[in-house]
C-alpha cells in the first residue's frame, strides 16, 4: 500500500515539478498519464528514494520513505525513463553486479535469478554482449529484467515503453501484467494505451498536480453522453475551437476529426455522439486543466 | 563561413560566466603578485626590477602554463559541445565545409583565449602603477615588453596547445582524450627540464620545450640583474628555432587532423549486432523465484562495488595511456643526469624513489582532479546513477569502493614506476634493490599524503553540485593553501596531508623523524577519516538533493558505526594537532619566517655596536664530551684558557651560544650578566679585569637534549647514527656573531635598517685580527675525551692517546699535538673502515657499510694531494688524515684538522666506473686536503675575499691534483662546469657581484671563478713560479694570527713572481669584473703536397669589464691566449696524443686570422681550449675543422 500526502516540489528554477498530490495505490498496476513536463518522472524520482520533496509524505507499507530510503530500497524496482549503462560489461556480469547490490548474496541463487531474469526478458542469447551496446528495445528489456531483481514490492517504471517496437511493447505489457498482481506497479506514460490495455486504476497528471484519479471503466463512463465528434475542414478548426469545447483534433482521410465536451446534445449541429474512451478521458481532462490556468490567469 | 564560425565561438564564450572568471583570476593573480610581496609568480630576484622586461616575460610565460588549462577548457569545450549537448546531427547536416567547421572554431576559440590572457600583461602592468608598490623596485614603465612576450610566446603557445588539444578532443569525441593531451604535454614539459641538469643537453632540452621557457632560460641564462632590467629577448637563436619548431609541429597536428578526424562521424558507432529476439514470452513463475532483497552482508556490496571500481579504471583507455606516459616521464632518467658534473650516481633506491616522486609532481595532482570527477560523477554521466542510486545498497558500499579504485590507480602506477627503476637500477648494474625501502619511502612520503589528497578531492566531488565545480574547489584548495602560508599560515598544521621535512638517509634511516612523521600522518589521517566519512555521509543519491537535506540525512546515513569512526578521526586529528601543537610550540620554539626575521634584526639592533670592543682570543681547549645518540643528547664539561692580546685591559666581552645549548659559565673573578634570553647571549663582567697578555680560565658545562619533534628545520646535529656537531654549536663563543644577521635587503628595509653589509671591507684593518671563523679563534691547543654508545665511534680532530669502554660507553681520548685554529667537530656513528698508512701518514676512510664503492678512490686521492701539496707548497702538519661520512641532513663535505666528515649524498655514492666522467669525488677529496693548508696553516682574516684565500686556493689545489691524475684534457669537462656556475651565479646575484679579491662568501665567486682564475695564472706565469708565489705567501702568513693574512697579501706574492707584462691581467682578474667573449668563427684545413695540413683559423675575441650590477664596458684585448689544433674531440681524448699544435699566440679585439701547418688531418681547433679564461661562452671556443678539397 502506497500512501501519498501533499506532496509538493518547487525547482529551484521556479517550476512546480509536484503540486500536493495525494495518492493511495493498492496492489495491481497503477498508471500515471499525464504530457511531456507534466512532471510523472519528478513524481516517480520522489517515489524511488532519488529525489526529495518539499512538503508531504510517502508511506509504503508502512515505511516512512522520506524518513527511511534504505527501507524503501529493499523493496524497490525501478526503472528510470533515461538510463545508460557501464561500457564495456556484459548483460549477465552487469545483471548480476545488480543483484549484489540488492543484496542477492547466496550465490546460487543469485545466479539462478540472473539467468532466469536474463531468459525472460529474451536476453538470454546476448547475456555475453556488453549491454551498452544493445539496440533501445533490448536495453528497456535488461532495464526491466534489473527492475525485477530483489523480487521488489513496490515496481516503478518510468516510461518504459518509449522506443519500443508494437510487438517488444506488447510482451512488455503481459510481463508486467503479470507481475502486477501481487505488487503495486507504478507506470508512468504519455500513451494512453499503455494505462488502457494495462491499469486497473490510473490518475492524469498535469502541471503536478492530479487531475483526475480512479478507474479506467469509472472514468469513462462519466463523460457519456458528453463527448461528441464531427469531421470537418482544417481552416474550420479555429472557429469550431471558439464555439465549442473541442478536446482533441485529429487529422482523418484529409478531414480534420474533432471531439467536443458538451453536456448539451450537439447533434442538430452535425455531431455524433460518440461513446468516450480512455483518449477522451484524457484530452478532455487536459482540457479542463488548461481552461483553468487560462482563467486563473485571465482574473 | 570560417570567419563566421571563428565569430560565433568567439561571442559564444564572452557570454559564458567563465569567460568573465577566467579573466578576473588571471588579472587578479598577475596584479597581486605585483601589488602584494607575499604572492610571487616564479619567484623573484632581489636585483631585479618587477616591472624589468625579464620579470615580464619571465611571468607572462609561466601563466601561460597555466593558461595551458585556460586553453584546455575552452578549446575543449569547443570541440566536444556540439556532441554533448547532441547538437552533431543537426550541425553537421548544414552545408558547412570540413575545414571552416574544424578550424573556424578553433580559430575562434584561441582567439578568444588570448583575449583572456591579455589580462596577464594588464594586471602585471596595472599592478607595476600601483602606488603602494615600492618604488625602488620598478623601472620604468615600457609597453614593448609586453607586447614582445606576446607575441612571441603567448600567441604560438596558445596555438599549439589549442591545435594539439583540440585535435585530441575531436579526434576521442570527449574531453578525456583531451586531459590525456594535456598530461602529454606537461610531460614533456617535464623531461626537458630534466635534460637542462646538463650543459650539453641545454639546447635540446630549449627545443624540446613547447612553451618556449627553457629557451627563454637558455637565452637569460647568463643574463646579469643589469641586463636583466634592460634587455628583452629577442626572436632570433634557440628562441626562434623553439618558436619555429613548435609552430610547425602545430601546422603538422592541424594537417593531420583535417585528414583523420571526420566530422560526421557520431560518437559511438559501436554497436553489436544482437541476435534475432524470439518470441517466447515473459514467465512470471521464475520471475517469482528470485530472492528478496536484503540489507545483509553490505560488505559482499562493498567487496563487489571495490573490484568493481578498479576494474571501471585500470580497463580505461585513459588508464593504460596514463602508465605509458608515467613510464615515459620517468624515463627521462635515461636521459637527464642525476650526481653532479654530469657524473650519475648509483642509482641508490632511495634517490630512484625520490626520482618516481619528483616524476610524478603536478602530474599526479591532474591525474587526481581528473579520477575524482570521473569516479564520483560516472553513475550519473552513464545515465546508471538512478538504478545504482535506487538500490538498498549503502552510502559507504557505494563510496567506499571509489575512494579505494583511486588508492589503486596511485599504487599501481607507483608499482609501475618501481618496477621501472629497478629495471634501471639492472641497467646500471646495480642489484642492491632494498624492495622494503621502495614501499617504505613510496609510502610514507608519496602514497600515504597522495591518498589523503585523494580523499580530500573526493569530498570536495561530494559537495559541490557539479564535476567541474568539484574540480574547481580542489584547485582553490591549493591556491589558498599556498596564499595563506605566503601570510604566515606557515605551520605544519595548516599543510593539509603534509608532513615536516623528513629526509631517509642509508645511515640513519627515518632516524628522529620518525616521531613527527607519524604524528603528523595521524593527525591528517583523522582529518581524512572524518573527511571520508562525511564522504559516505552525504553521498548522494539522485539528482536533486542539496547539501542542506544531505545534511540532514547525516546521522541517519551514518549510523552508530560511522559517527563512532567520525568521532575517532575527530579524536585523532584533534588529539594529535595538540599533540604536534605541544612538541613544536611549547617544547621547542617555532618561529614562523617574519618571526625568525624580526630576532635577527633585532639581534642586530641591539648588538652590532659592540662588534669591535676587544676580546680575549682562547688558547686552549680541553673538553669533555659525551654522545648520546638515541637519546639525541650531548653534555661537554670543559675549560677554555683564554688570553687577552690586544693592548689594552678587558672589563667585560660578550658571550653567546647557540639557543638549543644549555649552557653554564663556571670562572673565577668573573660573572654573567644582563643575559639575554631570546638571544642566549650576554655580558661576561671580568673583575679584576684581564690585563694585555694575561690568561685566565673559564669553565663550562653544556647540554643539549632534543626534545620532541619540530615543525620545519630540525636540529640533526645528535642522531641514532652518524652524529656530527661542530664547536660552533656546540660550545659558547665570544662577542657579536654577525652570522645571526638579517641579509635579504628588503626585509631589512622594512624593518628600518640600512642595506646589508655582508662583510668588512678588504681595507679594513680592525679586522686583520679576526680569523674567519669567528672572532674569539685563534690557533689553540686541543685536548679533548669523547664517548659515545658503545657500538659507535667517536671522533674529534687529535690523535687516539687511549681508548675505553666504561659502563656500556666508549671513551676515545684525542689529543693534538700542534695548535690547530678553533674549528673543530664531533662526530659518532657506526662504521666501516679502511685504514692504510701511506709514506707515514695514516689515512682512514670511515664509512657506512654499504657505501663502500669509492672510499679506494677517495683514499688515492688524499694520497695524490698529500704528495703534491707538501712537494708544491709544504709539509703536511698532521700524520693523519681522516675521511668519515654523516648522513645526508647536509650534503658537503669540510675541512677540520685532520678531519674530513664527508656527507653521504656527495662523494659515497657517484658511479665513477666510467673513465669518461667527470672524478669529481677525487676532486672534492682533494678540494678538502686543500684546506689543510688553506684555512689550517694560512687561516685568512675575516674582511672580503677570506674565503678566496680558503676556498679558491684549495679549488685550485684540487684542479692540479685532478690533473696529475686525468691530465689537462679531463679538466677541461670539468671547467666547463665551473664557468656555468659562475657565470649563472652571477646572473642570480641579490646584492652585487664582487671582483674576486673582495668577494664576500659569495660561493659563485670564490668556488669557480677563483679556482679558474688561479688555474689561468699558474698557466700565464708557470707553474713553479706561481707555486713558489703560494709557497712564499703560505711560509709569510703560516699559522700566523696577527695579523691574518687578506687577498692583498696573496696579489702581493703573486706580483712578485710576475713580469710587468702580467700586470694588467692579474688586475683584471682580482681588481675588476673581467669577461672575455672568445669564439673561433671558422676554421678550414688544406692538405698540401708534402702531406701536411694547412690550418686556417679565424677567431673573435672581446673582453667586457663589468660592474656590481653586470652593466658592462668594452675593453681591447691585446694579450696571449692558447691556440690549439686537434685530430679528434678533446672532450673524449684519453691522453695527449691527439694535440697537434697548442701555443700561446698573440690575440686583440675583433676578428683575427692564423695560419697553421700541422702532420695529421686536424679535427677540432679553436681558441683557449683548456677554458682557462672567464669567458661568457665557453661552448664557442672550439668547432670542427673544415676539410677543404685541394
Amino acid at each position: 500500500m502506497l500512501q501519498i500526502k501533499n506532496l509538493s516540489k518547487t525547482y529551484a528554477n521556479g517550476v512546480k515539478a509536484i503540486d500536493a498530490v495525494e495518492l493511495q495505490l493498492g496492489h495491481g498496476m497503477f498508471g500515471l498519464l499525464g504530457p511531456n513536463g507534466a512532471g510523472k518522472s519528478s513524481l516517480m524520482r520522489t517515489i524511488a528514494t532519488l529525489q526529495q520533496p518539499d512538503t508531504g509524505t510517502l508511506y509504503f507499507e508502512g515505511i516512512d520513505v522520506l524518513k527511511n530510503p534504505q527501507e524503501l530500497r529493499l523493496k524497490l524496482g525501478y526503472l528510470p525513463q533515461d538510463f545508460d549503462v557501464y561500457p564495456r560489461i556484459s548483460a549477465i556480469d552487469l545483471l548480476d553486479h545488480m543483484a549484489v547490490l540488492k543484496g542477492l548474496n547466496n550465490k546460487k541463487e543469485r545466479k539462478k535469478a540472473v539467468e532466469g531474469l536474463l531468459y525472460q526478458t529474451n536476453l538470454w542469447k546476448d547475456r555475453k554482449k556488453a549491454v551498452s551496446s544493445f539496440s533501445g528495445g533490448m536495453k528497456q528489456r535488461f532495464g526491466i529484467a534489473q527492475a525485477l531483481l530483489g523480487d521488489p514490492q513496490l515496481i516503478i517504471v518510468d516510461e518504459p515503453t518509449a522506443g519500443l517496437d508494437p510487438e517488444e511493447r506488447n510482451r512488455f505489457h503481459n510481463l508486467l501484467s503479470d507481475i502486477g498482481e501481487n505488487k503495486v506497479v507504478i507506470l508512468s506514460t504519455h500513451i494512453v494505451d499503455d494505462v488502457e490495455e494495462l491499469c486497473s486504476d490510473f490518475a492524469i497528471l498535469a502541471n503536478g498536480a492530479i487531475q483526475v484519479q480512479g478507474k479506467p471503466h469509472d472514468l469513462t463512463a462519466q463523460l457519456n453522453n458528453k463527448i461528441w465528434k464531427k469531421a470537418i475542414a482544417k481552416k474550420e478548426v479555429d472557429e469550431a475551437r471558439h464555439q465549442y469545447q473541442v478536446i482533441s483534433t485529429k487529422l482523418k482521410a484529409g478531414q480534420t476529426l474533432i471531439h467536443v465536451l458538451s453536456d448539451e446534445d450537439l447533434s442538430s449541429h452535425g455531431f455524433q455522439s460518440v461513446v468516450p474512451d480512455m483518449e477522451d478521458v484524457y484530452f478532455s481532462t487536459l482540457f479542463n486543466c488548461k481552461k483553468f490556468a487560462t482563467n486563473n490567469s485571465a482574473e | 563561413m570560417f570567419t563566421k564560425l571563428a565569430k560565433f565561438e568567439f561571442k559564444y564564450f564572452i557570454k559564458q560566466p567563465s569567460f568573465y572568471f577566467t579573466s578576473f583570476v588571471f588579472f587578479f593573480l598577475t596584479f597581486m603578485a605585483m601589488v602584494v610581496d607575499n604572492v610571487q609568480i616564479g619567484g623573484s630576484r632581489s636585483n631585479v626590477n618587477f616591472n624589468s622586461p625579464f620579470a615580464i616575460t619571465y611571468t607572462m610565460i609561466i601563466m601561460s602554463i597555466i593558461g595551458m588549462f585556460l586553453v584546455a577548457n575552452f578549446v575543449g569545450g569547443t570541440a566536444t559541445r556540439d556532441y554533448t549537448s547532441k547538437m552533431n546531427g543537426i550541425i553537421h547536416t548544414m552545408p558547412t565545409s570540413k575545414g571552416s567547421y574544424l578550424w573556424g572554431r578553433l580559430f575562434g576559440a584561441i582567439l578568444f583565449c588570448l583575449m583572456v590572457f591579455s589580462m596577464v600583461p594588464l594586471g602585471t602592468l596595472l599592478g607595476s602603477l600601483w602606488p603602494t608598490v615600492d618604488a625602488d623596485r620598478l623601472g620604468a614603465t615600457h609597453l614593448w615588453p609586453y607586447i614582445k612576450t606576446y607575441l612571441i610566446f603567448i600567441v604560438p603557445n596558445f596555438i599549439f596547445c589549442g591545435a594539439l588539444f583540440y585535435s585530441f578532443a575531436m579526434k576521442s569525441r570527449s574531453m578525456m582524450g583531451m586531459y590525456l593531451g594535456v598530461i602529454g604535454f606537461y610531460v614533456l614539459f617535464g623531461i626537458s627540464g630534466q635534460l637542462l641538469k646538463d650543459p650539453s643537453l641545454l639546447t635540446t632540452a630549449a627545443l624540446l620545450d613547447p612553451f618556449g621557457i627553457r629557451a627563454f632560460s637558455q637565452v637569460t641564462r647568463y643574463w646579469t640583474p643589469f641586463e636583466m632590467n634592460t634587455n628583452t629577448v629577442n626572436f632570433e637563436g634557440i628562441i626562434l628555432y623553439n618558436r619555429l619548431l613548435w609552430l610547425s609541429i602545430s601546422a603538422l597536428i592541424i594537417a593531420l587532423s583535417h585528414y583523420f578526424i571526420d566530422i560526421r562521424k557520431t560518437a559511438k558507432v559501436k554497436k553489436e549486432k544482437a541476435s534475432k529476439q524470439s518470441s517466447q514470452d515473459f514467465n512470471k513463475d521464475i520471475v517469482a523465484l528470485t530472492p528478496t532483497a536484503s540489507n545483509a552482508s553490505q560488505w559482499s556490496r562493498f567487496k563487489t562495488r571495490t573490484l568493481f571500481e578498479i576494474k571501471q579504471v585500470i580497463k580505461s583507455p585513459a588508464f593504460i595511456i596514463l602508465g605509458i606516459l608515467t613510464l615515459f616521464n620517468m624515463s627521462s632518467i635515461f636521459i637527464g643526469s642525476f650526481g653532479n658534473y654530469g657524473t650519475d650516481d648509483w642509482p641508490l633506491t632511495r634517490n630512484m624513489s625520490t626520482h618516481i616522486m619528483d616524476s610524478f609532481g603536478l602530474l599526479i595532482m591532474i591525474i587526481i582532479t581528473y579520477y575524482a570527477g570521473e569516479s564520483i560523477w560516472r553513475e550519473r554521466q552513464l545515465g546508471m546513477g538512478d538504478i545504482v542510486e535506487s538500490t538498498p545498497t549503502k552510502n559507504w558500499a557505494l563510496y567506499f569502493p571509489k575512494v579505494l579504485g583511486l588508492f589503486t590507480v596511485i599504487f599501481t602506477l607507483v608499482a609501475i614506476g618501481i618496477a621501472f627503476m629497478m629495471l634501471f637500477q639492472v641497467s646500471r648494474g646495480y642489484s642492491n634493490f632494498e624492495i622494503g625501502v621502495y614501499f617504505t619511502l613510496l609510502f610514507t612520503d608519496f602514497m600515504l599524503p597522495t591518498f589523503m589528497v585523494v580523499i580530500l578531492s573526493l569530498f570536495f566531488q561530494i559537495i559541490s553540485p557539479n564535476k567541474y565545480l568539484g574540480m574547481g574547489l580542489f584547485v582553490l584548495f591549493f591556491i589558498v593553501s599556498i596564499v595563506l602560508s605566503n601570510l604566515g599560515f606557515e605551520h605544519g598544521l595548516w599543510d593539509f596531508a603534509g608532513t615536516p621535512y623528513s629526509p631517509f638517509s642509508d645511515m640513519n634511516q627515518y632516524g628522529h623523524f620518525v616521531k613527527s612523521l607519524i604524528a603528523y600522518n595521524l593527525y591528517w589521517l583523522g582529518l581524512s577519516i572524518v573527511l571520508t566519512v562525511l564522504g559516505y555521509g552525504l553521498y548522494r543519491r539522485g539528482t536533486e538533493y542539496g547539501l542542506k537535506y544531505r545534511w540532514s540525512q547525516l546521522t541517519s546515513n551514518l549510523g552508530a558505526k560511522g559517527i563512532m569512526t567520525a568521532v575517532v578521526g575527530l579524536a585523532l586529528f584533534v588529539g594529535f594537532g595538540a599533540y604536534i601543537y605541544y612538541n613544536t610550540t611549547i617544547l621547542n620554539t617555532y618561529r614562523s619566517e617574519d618571526e625568525t626575521y624580526e630576532l635577527q634584526a633585532n639581534y642586530e639592533k641591539a648588538y652590532k655596536q659592540f662588534e669591535k670592543l676587544p676580546l680575549t682570543k682562547i688558547t686552549d681547549v680541553n673538553v669533555n664530551v659525551d654522545i648520546f645518540p638515541e637519546q639525541r643528547k650531548v653534555t661537554a664539561q670543559g675549560y677554555y684558557l683564554i688570553k687577552n692580546k690586544t693592548n689594552s685591559a678587558i672589563e667585560k666581552q660578550l658571550i653567546i651560544w647557540d639557543e638549543k645549548s644549555k649552557v653554564t659559565i663556571d670562572m673565577k673573578d668573573a660573572e654573567l650578566k644582563n643575559f639575554n634570553e631570546t638571544f642566549n647571549t650576554g655580558w661576561l663582567h671580568f673583575n679584576p679585569a684581564i690585563q694585555p697578555g694575561e690568561t685566565r680560565q673559564m669553565n663550562f658545562t653544556v647540554l643539549r637534549q632534543a626534545k620532541g619533534f619540530v615543525d620545519g628545520a630540525s636540529d640533526n646535529t645528535i642522531v641514532a647514527n652518524g652524529s656530527f656537531i661542530n664547536n660552533q654549536t656546540l660550545l659558547p663563543h665570544f662577542g657579536y656573531d654577525s652570522g645571526y644577521e638579517l641579509t635579504d635587503r628588503q626585509e631589512r628595509k622594512k624593518r628600518g635598517m640600512s642595506p646589508p653589509q655582508r662583510m668588512a671591507k678588504l681595507e679594513d684593518e680592525s679586522m686583520y685580527r679576526t680569523g674567519f671563523i669567528g672572532p674569539e679563534a685563534d690557533f689553540i691547543n686541543y685536548e679533548a675525551i669523547v664517548s659515545t654508545s658503545e657500538d659507535q665511534f667517536a671522533i674529534t680532530p687529535g690523535y687516539i692517546q687511549k681508548d675505553w669502554i666504561e659502563n656500556d660507553r666508549h671513551y676515545y681520548h684525542y689529543k693534538m699535538d700542534v695548535p690547530i685554529f678553533n674549528f673543530f667537530a664531533f662526530l659518532s656513528g657506526k662504521y666501516e673502515v679502511l685504514k692504510e698508512n701511506y709514506k707515514g701518514i695514516n689515512i682512514e676512510v670511515y664509512y657506512h657499510p654499504t657505501h663502500d664503492k669509492n672510499v679506494e678512490i677517495m683514499k688515492k686521492a688524499v694520497e695524490k694531494s698529500l704528495d703534491y701539496y707538501k712537494q708544491e707548497f709544504s709539509p703536511y702538519q698532521y700524520r693523519q688524515v681522516r675521511i668519515i661520512e654523516f648522513p645526508r641532513y647536509a650534503s658537503f663535505a669540510q675541512s677540520f684538522s685532520n678531519t674530513i666528515p664527508y656527507s653521504e649524498d656527495i662523494g659515497f655514492i657517484a658511479d665513477l666506473r666510467d673513465e669518461d666522467n667527470i672524478d669529481w669525488v677525487s676532486f672534492v677529496t682533494a678540494h678538502e686536503m686543500g684546506h689543510q693548508w688553506w684555512g689550517h696553516q694560512v687561516t685568512p682574516a675575516n674582511v672580503q675575499g677570506s674565503a678566496v684565500l680558503s676556498e679558491s686556493l684549495s679549488e685550485y689545489s684540487a684542479y692540479l691534483v685532478m690533473e696529475q691524475l686525468y691530465g689537462e684534457h679531463h679538466l677541461r669537462k670539468f671547467l666547463k662546469y665551473e664557468m656555468d656556475r659562475y657565470l649563472r651565479g652571477r646572473s642570480g646575484e641579490i646584492l652585487e657581484e664582487m671582483p674576486l679579491m673582495r668577494a664576500e662568501n659569495q660561493q659563485y665567486i670564490h668556488y669557480p671563478k677563483g679556482g679558474v682564475v688561479m688555474y689561468s695564472l699558474k698557466d700565464r706565469l708557470g707553474e713553479k713560479k706561481f707555486n713558489g708565489a703560494l709557497r712564499m705567501f703560505l711560509e709569510e702568513f703560516q699559522y700566523q694570527s696577527d695579523p691574518y693574512p687578506t687577498t692583498l697579501d696573496l696579489i702581493r706574492h703573486i706580483k712578485a713572481v710576475a713580469s710587468s707584462d702580467d700586470m694588467k691581467f692579474i688586475d683584471d682578474m682580482f681588481v675588476k669584473i673581467t669577461i672575455f667573449d672568445l669564439k673561433t668563427k671558422k676554421a678550414t684545413a688544406k692538405k698540401l703536397a708534402t702531406g701536411n695540413y694547412q690550418v686556417e683559423l679565424t677567431i673573435e675575441a672581446d673582453k667586457y669589464y663589468a660592474d656590481g650590477k653586470g652593466e658592462e664596458s668594452k675593453d681591447v684585448v691585446d694579450d696571449y691566449f692558447d691556440i690549439g689544433i686537434f685530430s679528434s674531440n678533446p672532450d673524449t681524448a684519453k691522453d695527449d696524443t691527439h694535440v697537434l699544435k697548442f701555443d700561446k699566440e698573440f690575440i686583440k679585439t675583433g676578428k683575427n686570422t692564423f695560419t697553421f701547418e700541422v702532420k695529421e688531418l686536424p679535427k677540432y681547433a679553436g681558441i683557449d681550449p683548456y677554458i682557462k679564461m672567464i669567458d661568457r661562452n665557453s661552448n664557442d671556443n672550439m668547432i670542427k675543422v673544415e676539410l677543404l678539397d685541394e
